[in-house]
């Protein structure tokens, strides 16, 4: 009944001009942001971040949640029409999305496309309006030392399961663990990293980090590809709607699809990518006509759209109620809600109950207008394809200039922007991935000051960590985390080289 | 990835040597309050990034023997590189002149450069484009967000 009626006041809410306008923007950059090549959800999300200072929290954090998945459902226009996903999460849909516009069936896969990601994202804001708020419950029986444990195993997730090389992932997290220390410690006082810059006694700023990993270095690294993003043609659209039995065909994956979303998208570190892989895979077991899979077949294309809709839900429950981000969108998510003054984690379903709700409603609203874009407006969305890159990556780095500027009013943001454009350059040139920089990033100050917090209380006694069953629960978690991958491995070894599977 | 692996790994390595040498810098341990000092922390990340990076280095190493073949292809990725390198040098230059010139004059003169001498647009789309980019985020971010923008150290007050 206090869920309806927080439902209730939530779309009363998302219905007033001020934030039913911010969410139109928003779903629309998002939508944009996904279509252009070689940007996503976090170079969208960090370029509008700057457009939120001082303004009212809920249209601000309504409008960047529509920027996240409105990107999810525009990716999948580039990976179909050009075969150059958005971002990592729509590389599956390429399997067969391609295959489909070179066959002449580019508005069929769209299409598919569109039904897929709108169902994924409306199942997947159910699943939050019926999870969240327990979670949330679960989470208020977490105290300093449980935190502590829930981050830390939060890092070890997206460390095994953000990338191929291990080493590079906790680097990664090292990196952005030592980029939060910066600045004056909390409790002290005593500048930490800061080496005389009076500008980094408050830290770094999140946005100037944001931009300049996800703007600036998106834009250095996209240059080496320019040639091919230049030469690109975009192809006739016709047929949008599968017809009816090419729709029962696809409903299987498309419920499946959501399913495995979500339930990945919880996990810190598996997201969107990982779920569209499972997804694909899963569909491609189950369907009829598994050997068209790869060539055309708008199953796979269902399969895949379906899960990376699916996995946004599953990633704003552990980012709403715990405070952990799932993925480096929500990340960015998370770092824009602290601007805006937001602390995400157990008690803000009781704190801000007018602001988590709103921001609920407002994506099954935000869904609803992107399907209705997307069908009404394709043909414009697909003249956006035509805008040439060199035009927007150079508006892009002003915009992130203005970003960056906006934080202070001060051009020592801009030039460390600058530095983290070339920081994120190298990481992404090297293989490195961002996501755990980012997580640790936006978590690191809240795991030290859980870690201080705990000891504090037991007076300075470590037993802390191990005297309550969520916080040993968490920590055999861990503990399979670490040593899952390693027994894998030795199996491995021990039946010469074969797959096993655990 | 062998050899930049290795060389990175060093790099990461000093980098890590030189946080120790930091964080031992600060108080250590825990005093009487139970109250974990600022030092301890940043102490715990650099020793595990010095680990990772040992590792890194070791596996960079070992990588390196695979690396005799494709000599022509490193030559054709430090080819791509030096254009990344040159938009990196790009972008700084124009952070600095913005210091000089302001926003709007800088943004002028980069956006046309960019788009009329390195991405080869005609000269008069050129024009249209720096005009409708720089005046079009100037009014924005001015007049409609409020965001007073550098004036520029030569031109301030003139253009205003």
């Amino acid at each position: 009944m206090e869920t309806i009626q927080y439902l209730v006041g939530g779309l009363a809410n998302t219905f007033t001009f001020q934030t039913l306008l911010y969410l139109i923007i928003g779903v629309l950059v998002g939508q944009i942001v996904g279509i252009l090549p070689g940007l996503g959800p976090v170079t969208g999300l960090a370029l509008l971040i700057p457009m939120t200072f001082g303004m009212d929290p809920i249209p601000a954090l309504v409008m960047l949640t529509g920027v996240y998945y409105g990107a999810m459902f525009g990716g999948a226009l580039t990976s179909i029409m050009f075969n150059t996903p958005g971002d990592a999460a729509a590389v599956v849909t390429t399997f067969d999305g391609y295959p489909l516009t070179k066959q002449g069936k580019a508005g069929l896969a769209i299409g598919t496309a569109t039904i897929g990601s709108t169902l994924g994202g409306l199942v997947s804001a159910v699943l939050i309006v019926l999870l969240a708020p327990l979670v949330a419950k679960l989470a208020l029986a977490f105290g300093p030392a449980e935190y502590t444990i829930l981050i830390a195993l939060s890092f070890l997730l997206i460390i095994g399961l953000a990338s191929k090389s291990k080493v590079k992932s906790g680097i990664s997290a090292l990196l952005g663990l030592m980029l939060a220390l910066i600045g004056q410690d909390p409790i002290t006082g005593t500048p930490r990293y800061t080496f005389g810059h009076f500008e980094l006694l408050q830290g770094i700023d999140f946005v100037v980090v944001a931009l300049g990993l996800f703007a600036i270095g998106e834009i250095i690294s996209s240059l080496e590809n320019y040639k091919e993003m230049k030469d690109q043609k975009v192809g006739k659209v016709t047929k949008i709607f599968p017809n009816k039995q090419e729709f029962k065909q696809i409903l299987g994956p498309i419920r499946n699809g959501t399913l495995i979303g979500f339930v990945v998208g919880l996990l810190p570190g598996a997201g969107a990518t990982i779920s569209s892989f499972l997804s694909y895979s899963i569909a491609k077991k189950s369907s009829k006509s598994p050997d068209s899979f790869g060539k055309g077949n708008i199953e796979g294309v269902a399969a895949s759209e379906s899960a990376n809709n699916g996995s946004v839900g599953g990633a704003m429950v552990p980012m709403l109620t715990l405070g952990i981000p799932g993925s480096n969108s929500t990340a960015v998510l998370l770092g824009g809600m602290m601007i805006l003054g937001l602390q995400p984690g157990p008690m803000f379903f009781t704190n801000y109950p007018e602001i988590a709700w709103t921001v609920i409603v407002s994506m099954f609203v935000g869904i609803i207008i992107l399907f209705l874009m997307n069908t009404l407006l394709l043909r414009g969305f697909i003249q956006i394809l035509r805008v040439p890159y060199s035009i927007l990556a150079v508006s892009i780095i002003i915009l992130a200039f203005l970003g960056a500027f906006s934080v202070n009013r001060s051009m020592f943001e801009v030039f460390l922007m600058g530095a983290f454009g070339c920081l994120g350059y190298f990481l992404k040139k090297n293989d490195y991935p961002l996501a755990p920089l980012v997580l640790t990033l936006v978590l690191g100050g809240l795991l030290e000051q859980n870690w201080r917090r705990a000891l504090s209380i037991s007076d300075g006694s470590y037993i802390a960590f191990f005297q309550s069953p969520i916080s040993i629960t968490l920590l055999v978690i861990g503990l399979l985390v670490i040593v899952i991958p390693i027994f894998k491995k030795f199996s491995k070894k021990q039946s010469g080289g074969k797959e096993i599977n655990v | 990835m062998g050899m930049t692996d290795f060389r990175s790994g060093l790099v990461l390595s000093v980098i890590s040597l030189v946080s120790i040498g930091y964080a031992l810098s600060l108080p250590q341990g825990i005093t009487n309050m139970g109250v974990l000092q600022p030092g301890v922390f940043p102490l715990f990340i650099s020793i595990g990034l010095l680990i990772f990076s040992i590792i890194l280095t070791i596996q960079g190493l070992k990588g390196k023997k695979k690396q005799t073949e494709g000599i022509g292809q490193f030559n054709m990725i430090s080819l791509l590189q030096n254009k990344s390198l040159l938009l990196i040098a790009g972008i700084f230059v124009y952070f600095t002149v913005v210091l000089f010139l302001g926003f709007l004059v800088s943004t002028i003169i980069a956006v046309f450069i960019s788009i009329h001498f390195v991405f080869k647009h005609k000269l008069s789309n050129s024009l249209f484009i720096t005009l409708i980019i720089s005046f079009g985020t100037y009014f924005i971010f001015q007049s409609f967000l409020n965001n007073k923008l550098p004036e520029g150290i030569l031109l301030t007050g003139i253009i205003q």
